[in-house]
């Protein structure tokens, strides 16, 4: 299920959108390891299927780039206005020949030592952990062929939620207003439209 | 005690009790006047559910206005006022939401029912809450008529419009799920609403 903030104008935005701004788009980070029966190739397969971020980001507000490294490693890069701003970084390891163990990385969009969103990753630990487990969660539910679980990540999410509340409720004020101006602007050009011929 | 104190507490007490709702401190023919030929923006923009509608106001007899709100000429529903002189300083206006579901309740009650909705839920309120403000020279206040959190046909019809400026059925009809004509017969019926 998608968590979702409503604003006082009933509009309903993904919790994500506003953590995300906290970072910024936030160091590098936090690994988590599991071990998942099939061939590594398999399971590379199917990690690849992967084709969008955990729900609490919403689908609306981050496009998502899955890629096969080749290196025994899959990235997916988050993008917000065709900008990146995230990575995730599965790494599969044969166990054995039927066994894989999958571990994943959150990262900034690049791989330099003053990324910018990797050094806020750093300085927000709850938020940057958040994303992981959701990220997690969202490999383990794909391998284990069921649905995200948001239980899996509640601990995170209100950690995330208690640790940024001051500043997500500032952001969220500006946030609110910024989306009720482009909505309106939104709105009005559609009638616009509509009165010059409409769309083809 | 002082006597404009008096009277700044019969004020106060007045204001506090608050006027009958639906009765305006206005002549009804200032009333008429406001709300005879009136579009009620804020109803299309505050609370339509991303389909682009036009209401279209019609005064009738001199103490009724009709509106219909139609989307792409096709009639989606039909709400109407009354006008009670209740003194010549003072005019209840009383709204009704003309449109009916199968089994005759109010269209948009709240548990109204149809693919693609106008409106948020429910929605004599936000009528309500429209024709105040008008008459109270203000912005609509979405707080005084609080739309359902359980609309989700209507929301997500709604911020495809706000989210990309291209209403639902255009949407639709580009991904080749229906075009607007189809979705006029099968959604918003073929009769004088839906």
């Amino acid at each position: 299920m998608l968590r979702r903030i409503v604003f006082p104008n009933g509009d309903r935005r993904p919790l994500a959108i506003v953590l995300f701004a906290l970072l910024g788009g936030c160091g590098a980070a936090g690994e988590v390891g599991e071990v998942y029966p099939g061939a590594a190739g398999e399971i590379r397969q199917t990690l690849l299927r992967i084709d969008e971020l955990p729900p609490i980001f919403g689908s609306n507000a981050v496009d998502t780039h899955v890629i096969n490294n080749g290196d025994g490693t899959i990235t997916w890069t988050a993008s917000q206005r065709f900008k990146p701003v995230l990575r995730f970084i599965a790494r599969t390891e044969p166990v054995d020949a039927a066994h894989t163990r999958v571990t994943v990385q959150i990262t900034g969009p690049t791989s330099a030592e003053d990324d910018e969103v990797a050094r806020r990753l750093a300085e927000n630990p709850t938020v940057r952990d958040l994303y992981l487990a959701a990220m997690v969660e969202q490999v383990d539910a794909t391998l284990e062929g069921r649905d995200f679980d948001m239980t899996a990540i509640s601990g995170q999410l209100a950690l995330a939620t208690a640790a940024n509340m001051g500043e997500t409720v500032d952001r969220l004020d500006r946030a609110a207003a910024e989306y009720q101006r482009r909505d309106a602007e939104n709105v009005a050009k559609a009638y616009e439209q509509e009165a010059n011929g409409g769309w083809d | 005690m002082p006597k404009r104190f008096l009277i700044a507490g019969a004020c106060l007490a007045a204001a506090a009790c608050g006027s009958e709702p639906g009765v305006y401190d206005l002549p009804r023919q200032e009333v008429y006047d406001r709300l005879a030929s009136n579009p009620l923006d804020a109803l299309k923009f505050r609370r339509a559910c991303g389909i682009l509608i036009h209401l279209l106001p019609s005064a009738r007899n001199g103490d009724e206005i009709d509106w219909r709100v139609t989307h792409n000429g096709h009639t989606k529903v039909q709400f109407s006022i009354r006008l009670e002189e209740l003194s010549p300083e003072q005019t209840r206006v009383s709204v009704s939401v003309d449109s009916k579901d199968a089994d005759g309740s109010e269209a948009y009650d709240g548990d109204y029912f149809t693919p693609y909705p106008a409106f948020q839920q429910p929605l004599r309120p936000a009528i309500e809450e429209a024709i105040a403000a008008t008459l109270e020279g203000r912005e609509f206040d979405p707080s005084r008529a609080p739309h359902s959190r359980d609309d989700d046909v209507c929301d997500v019809q709604r911020a495809t419009l706000q989210q990309n400026g291209v209403p639902i059925d255009v949407v639709m009809q580009r991904r080749g799920d229906g075009s607007s004509d189809s979705l006029s017969e099968d959604g918003w019926g073929s009769g004088t609403t839906d």
